[in-house]
């Protein structure tokens, strides 16, 4: 069967076709109730070849990773959190906790939970520091003992007193999502003025995914409501409103389905897929139903249809592909939610240019030329002013080609240079608007307690150097100064490592057993591996065993020094962790070899995949874009002169992107694969036009023109409905999707710009001598379609 | 810390761990008096035993950690005194707790690093005794008064026909159980595995009971009791590697004053 048996199909048998479609429809539908979100950004999203993930996985191996939620207490401006009332309301918070479902059971961190080895009236206390009943001047006796611990100023109350924290461990078979609401309502029994706000690595993805349920309720709405209004503005009749409309709601049918079915999730990346495919979608319908109201055949029905399809397939078919390859080219990206956005975004394209070339056609085919009559009256009360505008840009634009070609280049050269300052960064909080409950917290432990982000730096102990591994004294004191020399590293917060707690407990004992003596105290470090052990083994009767498995493992040959890092800039965590490893070989030049782990690791490890990633990716679609725009003209020239606009778009794009301070992140990666495969829709249609015209035997001037005029409108409307099924995302509760949908919308501005100002500019100036073509089936094919072509 | 006597009876009994060899002479009668028989068999003038306690955290590492304790229970009162064997870096740290007549424990500790014997606070009732699986609460004496019983059913668990008891507070009975449900070894009248519900009713963490034996005439003991937390996977395996009950003890060894002599 001949491409053009197929291309009758939809007319010939409209309701089979329809038929069809509507059995796909019904049967893809069936896994729209299966479609999850999900926000996982962990190890499993990086490859495992990496060696920032092996490091990774190796101190988790050894040390896990514990997840736990971390309730940020705030007491209120000039409010003290060691009162009774706020000790007291800790206490509850913490047995609240203590008792919640999803968290391991006593296994909370505050102000009233923490314990510490003292002595009083010469008797060993290990108890929790805070005891109820509290009496008068406790807390200020309170606050005295606590300063004095190494771990606590800082990291459990700052300075001010103002504001702690509670943390808990999540369970293993936690609900995360049960969790996070018991935690709202449980913080929401806080009195004001003091206030309680939980976050941390399992809460974050939860509120994320409630961010991506609450845009997907907006997106697709409000996306289709502007695309509506776009299709009226367009065509001012129902069929060019409602046709592309069913091929936009039909291709989210389809693709969404098709995601439920085969278990694929929605996530910060896949969350734009709606609101793309609906200004995608848009797209190709405009394109065939401009076309359809540009011909005329008194006899309306069938034959218009056929017509139609027979013309608009080719670029149809070649936009999609371009635009489908240019999304597929994000498989290079070896992150997981990129690579699925990529084939899921491509797989969705090859859906909008089926249902276009079969939905459309079959429908029209079934309805009457009363739609072009509607269409024709429609435009006969309009004022051709678009087309006129354009006819005189186009001429300008030849007119002074060289201007138009030399700002062009001023301009990208700008725009790279800016490219080259854009800032990389995944970093979940900064996901939030800076007044959600998630970002306040998340900065408040940032700037009060010591830090969020987290690395942990493992060090495996060679006891051939120190005997007794971890235990060994003379690595105890090494340890001690690598967390004093860390501390002193700017960016660093929070350090604890086992050789805080083990010389406060001996300091402790030392000062104790002076005072038996009535002298000094004698010994300023412990001496041997079994005082080491003695000294643990209290500190566990009040800790317990589990916080010394967080800093050393049972069999003594690793050591961890835990590592809390102020503010989430990857930048100044590569900084940190290169002087992190100066500071650990000049401590250890031998008998420890570190590996550093953590999420602060891992989120490294996603900006160095984005950059890389993006590089490629730009590089492959650009490749992509022009063999396959240079296969299908058959000219090189034609295929350079495709990447023109996408090229000057994506360079503005990312040009403004970094002027406006925006970062490139999960979300905002994809811009350029958008950007492209969609603005090369916009110089695929322009150029097929203009060939087309230029095989018709038309002058180089008068092609530019009649294309100026005969693509230019769709062009706007395309991009104009581009911009509206985009524009909702600046709505979004997550900041990179509000960014991608600013980018994305000025991505389409500057393709249709670029694409209406510089093409024509390019084309005058090369000539027709060097693009003229003789290609025959192209000329019998325009010849047709000029007689069936108004102007 | 704990009472350690107090410990090797919870072992058994908070579990409720029953140890009466007269199975018969309870079977129809109510779930409480199956308690208080139980208790009574479990209160047993003196106890020697050496533990191996192996802690195992969520990723699969072991601790260990041998304990000999001996224990005596006279007029009531319970005391008993600790020996950490293993690891060596421990050894010679002891322990040892006297129950008060108010039923209040007090705890001294010799540590070769503290330099003499200290007495030491009454710990938290919730936490974790020495880092297991086991709480505070659990190592609490039991008393009947404080739970109301209630017999649920007869099934089999390890191929054993067994009871299955469920215990809850009375009110004002200071507990973080919401209940107990027992499985006990209808013949041997020991418990054989014991699930721990939170307030919410929801499954805590369970303890099976291995290796039951007859140690001394009409005095029944498991060998190995595996706490597993269902939350954190943690769990604490208690292998009893001797248990030598109703040996004559020396009064001496109960006396914190003379901790530090033993090496």
């Amino acid at each position: 069967m001949r491409f053009r048996d197929i291309a009758h199909l939809p007319t010939r048998y409209p309701k089979w076709v329809l038929f069809a479609i509507a059995a796909i429809t019904v049967s893809l539908a069936s896994g729209l109730p299966r479609l999850k979100t999900v926000v996982d950004v962990d190890e499993d999203s990086l490859p495992k070849a990496d060696q920032r993930v092996k490091d990774f996985l190796a101190v988790k191996d050894v040390f896990g990773a514990l997840k736990p939620v971390t309730v940020v207490l705030d007491a209120g401006e000039g409010r003290s959190v060691f009162s009774p009332q706020q000790l007291t309301t800790i206490r509850d918070l913490s047995e609240k906790l203590g008792r919640q479902a999803d968290l391991v059971p006593h296994d909370v961190t505050s102000l009233t939970e923490v314990s510490d080895v003292t002595f009083t009236d010469g008797s060993l206390d290990s108890r929790d520091v805070v005891g109820f009943p509290l009496e008068a001047g406790d807390p200020a006796k309170i606050y005295a003992q606590m300063l004095e611990h190494p771990l606590w100023p800082g990291r459990l109350f700052d300075d001010k007193k103002r504001y702690t924290i509670l943390t808990a461990n999540v369970a293993t078979d936690a609900s995360l999502d049960r969790l996070y609401d018991d935690l709202q309502q449980l913080l929401k029994a806080v009195e004001a003025p003091a206030e309680a706000i939980a976050t941390g690595a399992d809460v974050l993805p939860v509120a994320l995914t409630r961010a991506i349920d609450h845009d997907m309720q907006i997106f697709v709405p409000l996306a289709l409501l502007f695309v509506i209004v776009g299709f009226f503005l367009s065509f001012r009749t129902a069929g060019g409103v409602l046709l592309p409309l069913a091929v936009t709601v039909l291709t989210m049918v389809w693709l969404l389905g098709f995601m439920g079915l085969v278990g694929a999730t929605l996530n910060p990346v896949t969350t734009v897929l709606p609101p793309t495919l609906i200004a995608l979608g848009s797209s190709y319908g405009i394109h065939f139903m401009n076309r359809y109201y540009r011909l005329t055949m008194p006899a309306g029905g069938k034959g218009l249809a056929y017509e139609t399809l027979r013309q608009v397939a080719r670029p149809l078919v070649v936009a999609g592909a371009t635009t489908a390859l240019g999304m597929a080219t994000l498989i290079v990206f070896e992150i997981e939610m990129v690579r699925s956005f990529g084939l899921l975004m491509a797989l969705g394209i090859v859906f909008v240019v089926v249902l276009t070339l079969t939905f459309i056609p079959a429908v029209l085919s079934l309805r009457g030329s009363q739609d072009v009559c509607q269409h024709a009256r429609a435009c006969d009360k309009r004022p051709s002013f678009l087309p006129a505008l354009l006819a005189h840009l186009g001429a300008a634009c030849q007119r002074r080609a060289r201007l138009v070609i030399v700002l062009t280049l001023l301009l990208s050269a700008l725009g790279l240079v800016f490219c080259f300052r854009l800032e990389v960064g995944v970093d979940l909080v900064r996901y939030f608007p800076p007044e959600h409950a998630q970002r306040r917290a998340n900065d408040l432990v940032s700037e009060k307690l010591g830090g969020a982000a987290s690395a942990t730096l493992m060090l495996e102990v060679d006891p051939k150097i120190f005997p007794h591994g971890a235990r060994n004294p003379d690595f105890m004191a090494k340890l001690l100064l690598l967390g004093e020399r860390l501390r002193r590293v700017p960016g660093v917060g929070h350090v604890r490592s086992l050789a805080d707690v083990t010389y406060h407990i001996h300091r402790r004992i030392q000062r104790e057993l002076a005072k038996d003596e009535g002298a000094a105290p004698k010994r300023v470090a412990p001496s041997s591996s079994k005082e080491i052990d003695q000294l643990l083994l209290l500190y566990s009767m009040g800790a317990g065993i589990q916080a010394i498995d967080d800093l050393e493992d049972s069999t003594r040959r690793y050591a961890a020094v835990s590592v809390a890092l102020v503010g989430w800039d990857a930048v100044a965590h590569r900084r940190i962790f290169a002087a992190a490893r100066r500071v650990c070989d000049d401590v250890f030049p031998r008998g420890a070899k570190l590996t550093i782990g953590g999420d602060a690791v891992l989120l490294l490890a996603f900006d160095h995949y984005i950059v890389k990633g993006k590089l490629i990716n730009i590089a492959l679609t650009v490749l992509v874009v022009f063999l396959l725009c240079g296969l299908v003209y058959r000219s090189r020239r034609y295929g350079l002169l495709s990447l023109v606009p996408v090229a000057f778009a994506t360079v503005a794009t990312f040009g403004l992107m970094s002027m406006l301070g925006y970062r490139l992140t999960l979300a905002t990666v994809v811009i350029a694969s958008i950007g492209i495969g969609v603005g090369i829709d916009f110089a695929v249609h322009f150029l097929d036009h203009f060939r087309e015209q230029l095989g018709a035997g038309e002058e180089l001037g008068a092609s530019i023109n009649a294309t100026m005029t005969g693509i230019g409108p769709a062009v706007v409307y395309d991009a104009s409905s581009n911009v509206l099924g985009f524009s909702p995302l600046v709505f979004s509760g997550m900041v990179p999707i509000q960014h991608f949908g600013w980018l994305i919308s000025f991505c389409m501005i500057f393709s249709a710009l670029a694409t209406l100002v510089i093409l024509p500019a390019a084309l005058h100036l090369i000539g027709r001598q060097r693009l003229a073509f003789g290609k025959a089936r192209t000329v019998a094919s325009t010849t047709t379609s000029e007689v069936l072509t108004h102007g | 810390m704990g009472n350690f006597k107090k410990l090797l009876l919870i072992a058994v009994l908070s579990s409720a761990a029953l140890t009466s060899p007269h199975t018969m002479a309870w079977a129809g009668t109510s779930a409480d008096a199956v308690m208080r028989q139980a208790i009574k068999h479990l209160r047993v003038p003196t106890e020697q035993s050496r533990i191996k306690m192996i802690l195992v955290n969520r990723r699969g590492q072991k601790r260990t950690r041998i304990v000999s304790i001996s224990s005596s229970t006279t007029k009531g009162h319970d005391r008993s005194v600790a020996r950490f064997n293993y690891p060596g870096g421990i050894r010679g740290t002891a322990l040892v707790s006297h129950e008060g007549r108010d039923g209040k424990d007090t705890q001294w500790l010799f540590m070769p690093v503290l330099g003499r014997t200290r007495r030491i606070a009454t710990t938290q009732m919730g936490d974790s005794f020495m880092g297991s699986e086991l709480a505070y609460e659990d190592i609490k004496t039991l008393r009947v008064e404080d739970w109301s019983y209630k017999m649920l059913r007869k099934e089999r668990f390890s191929k054993r026909p067994c009871w299955v008891i469920e215990s809850r507070p009375v009110a004002g009975h200071d507990t973080s159980y919401g209940k107990t449900e027992t499985w006990i070894d209808v013949e041997l009248s020991v418990a054989l595995k014991t699930m721990f519900f939170d307030k919410e009713m929801r499954p805590l963490k369970v303890v099976v009971s291995q290796g039951i034996e007859q140690v001394a005439t009409g005095i029944w003991r498991a060998r190995r009791h595996t706490f597993i937390s269902l939350r954190t996977k943690k769990k604490t395996v208690m292998d009893y590697e001797k248990i030598v009950i109703n040996a004559p003890l020396e009064e001496s060894i109960f006396d914190q004053r003379r901790l530090a002599q033993w090496r």
